[in-house]
């Protein structure tokens, strides 16, 4: 979200432009990102410190979470059909969690879940939920500017 | 009746900070009382946590008051205190319904404690008030005479160099903080606080002086905190005293202090980076919108707010800047903008610190019709005219997130 407002301090790569990273070049960014999904948690190099991983297998994410969560900002993009009650404990020091709905529902006993494990309640693909809880809102520079 | 023991004690939060307030109960009440036995004694909660099943603090000041035997108990009810004091009040009464109990503070409700069986509640400032409350006790004084009691007339001291020097007094002499009065009052009149209640008043330059030296000579300490809701509203004064500190500080003391942002000049900021001592300023914005601002009562100039971060970063200043979230009219975008503001102003501050607005007894916001968690005492508020509860805890979440995302930036 925050790279909107210090864009000069961000780079932020998709997994299929890390063979182009350079951690040399990137050195003057203080922000380091990828995004990736759970296919690819391997071989992140060190200096990345945000990660934004889109939650295709939960149990591969829960095998590896503990070194991926080390000194880096994580954010998951957690498809609503991964989603239950009971992995919000496993997914502490996880910074933001993101719901991905493109069904409609009532969202409220999830976001009652989130919320007791001291999560922001965020939902992608939803227009229907007040807006400061969609996360296409934080994605738009407009909103930081 | 014997010599009259007086039992003054403190909860607070935060160990090994000089007892500022119970200080000044007893040295001004001895000018007058020197006859009278004035002890005071501190407790502290530090992280207590469960108080329904935690009340190692209360038997341990209980035990100490059926020790010491005292005939009087007096505390003050804060914030932090305000629920535990009303109990406290009562179990002092079972366990010897003789002792007289007083309760003072900046947040006592007279009707609250009366109710839970408090003999005295002294509203407003304390000295005057529990030195006619010692009158009255040795018969010398009318209960309808003494100021700030209960209903009664109140007062202010108009000369507040009439004040012994707190710090005169037998205690321990190494603290981590001490706290240094430069003033009462404030010009402002912001309708969420009451330090504008009594009227603004200034200790005299020679009683500060003179004081001063006397804090340095006799006490160790790390952080010596002003206390002066606008410290720089007269800079020259301002200047004065920091002078004074100068003359015996050394390059490890954290000298605190409030700024309001918009008297912050240049001259100022560059003079304030040539101390010999850490400056830690505070400065309070609550809120980047007018509505909001307006409706505090707490008139604001954002852009001498931006022209004074500005020139705090020039001269590499020590700052903090500080939101309110949750005052009457304000809600998750008005407050977003605040903190944008924030985070694009202030640049070495490598968080957002954000408080969840608390609703004092004894102010105006009290009157509005808020709710809060514990109606009985100031606490948080849970319910106000724009947001409620939802609305103020995904505030605090939000926040929380976002200072770790800042994290990667600052």
């Amino acid at each position: 979200m925050l790279q909107h407002l210090f864009l000069g301090q961000s780079c932020i790569l998709d997994y299929c432009d890390l063979n182009s990273y350079n951690p040399e070049k990137h050195q003057g960014h203080k922000l380091r990102g990828l995004r990736i999904t759970t296919n690819n948690l391997d071989n992140i190099p060190q200096d990345i410190n945000y990660l934004s991983i889109t939650v295709n297998d939960i149990d591969i994410l829960l095998a590896k979470l503990n070194n991926l969560k080390r000194n880096r900002f994580v954010e998951l993009l957690l498809p609503i059909e991964n989603y239950s009650p009971e992995i919000l404990p496993k997914l502490a020091g996880i910074k933001r969690l993101v719901i991905c709905a493109n069904t409609t529902g009532d969202l409220n006993q999830i976001f009652a879940e989130m919320i007791s494990h001291r999560f922001f309640p965020l939902v992608k693909g939803r227009k229907d939920i007040p807006l400061e809880f969609q996360y296409e809102y934080y994605e738009n520079p407009h909103t930081w500017l | 009746m014997n010599t009259m023991k007086i039992l003054i004690l403190g909860f607070n939060v935060q160990a090994d900070v000089f007892p500022l307030g119970p200080a000044y109960l007893k040295t001004y009440a001895q000018l007058y009382h020197p006859d009278v036995e004035i002890k005071i004694k501190e407790f502290s909660f530090g992280s207590r946590y469960s108080y329904e099943t935690n009340k190692n603090i209360e038997l341990q000041a209980l035990s100490y008051i059926l020790l010491t035997k005292p005939d009087v108990v007096a505390f003050s009810s804060y914030i932090w205190s305000g629920e535990m004091v009303k109990d406290f009040a009562k179990a002092i009464k079972q366990i010897n319904p003789n002792i007289i109990t007083v309760i003072g503070g900046a947040e006592v409700d007279n009707n609250a404690d009366k109710e839970a069986g408090v003999d005295f509640v002294i509203k407003g400032e304390g000295e005057v008030a529990f030195k006619e409350l010692l009158d009255y006790l040795k018969g010398e004084r009318k209960l309808e005479d003494i100021h700030n009691l209960n209903n009664n007339k109140t007062i202010s001291l108009e000369n507040l160099d009439e004040l012994p020097f707190p710090y005169k007094i037998k205690l321990k002499k190494d603290y981590d903080v001490v706290r240094l009065e430069t003033a009462r009052g404030c010009i402002f009149n912001c309708n969420f606080c009451h330090y504008a209640q009594p009227p603004l008043r200034y200790f005299s330059l020679d009683y500060l002086k003179e004081n001063i030296a006397y804090l340095f000579k006799h006490y160790t300490f790390r952080n010596l905190t002003l206390l002066d809701a606008n410290f720089n509203t007269d800079k020259e004064r301002m200047f004065k005293i920091l002078d004074m500190i100068a003359e015996y500080a050394d390059k490890n003391l954290k000298v605190h202090f409030e700024l309001r942002p918009e008297l912050v000049d240049e001259e100022s900021a560059k003079k304030l980076s040539f101390y010999n001592f850490k400056i830690v300023t505070e400065l309070g914005l609550q809120s980047t919108d007018k509505e909001v601002l307006k409706t505090a009562n707490r008139p604001t100039n954002l852009n001498k707010v931006k022209e004074a971060l500005s020139l705090l970063e020039r001269y590499h200043v020590n700052y903090k800047i500080d939101l309110m979230y949750g005052l009457p009219k304000d809600n998750f975008f008005k407050f977003f903008e605040s903190m944008k503001f924030v985070i694009l102003n202030a640049p070495t501050q490598n968080k957002v610190v954000a408080h969840h607005y608390m609703q004092l007894n004894n102010t105006t916001f009290f009157e509005d019709d808020l709710t809060r968690i514990t109606p009985e005492h100031s606490s948080m508020v849970i319910r106000t005219d724009t947001q409620n509860v939802l609305d103020l805890y995904k505030t605090k979440l939000f926040i929380d997130m976002i200072n770790e995302e800042l994290k990667l930036f600052k």
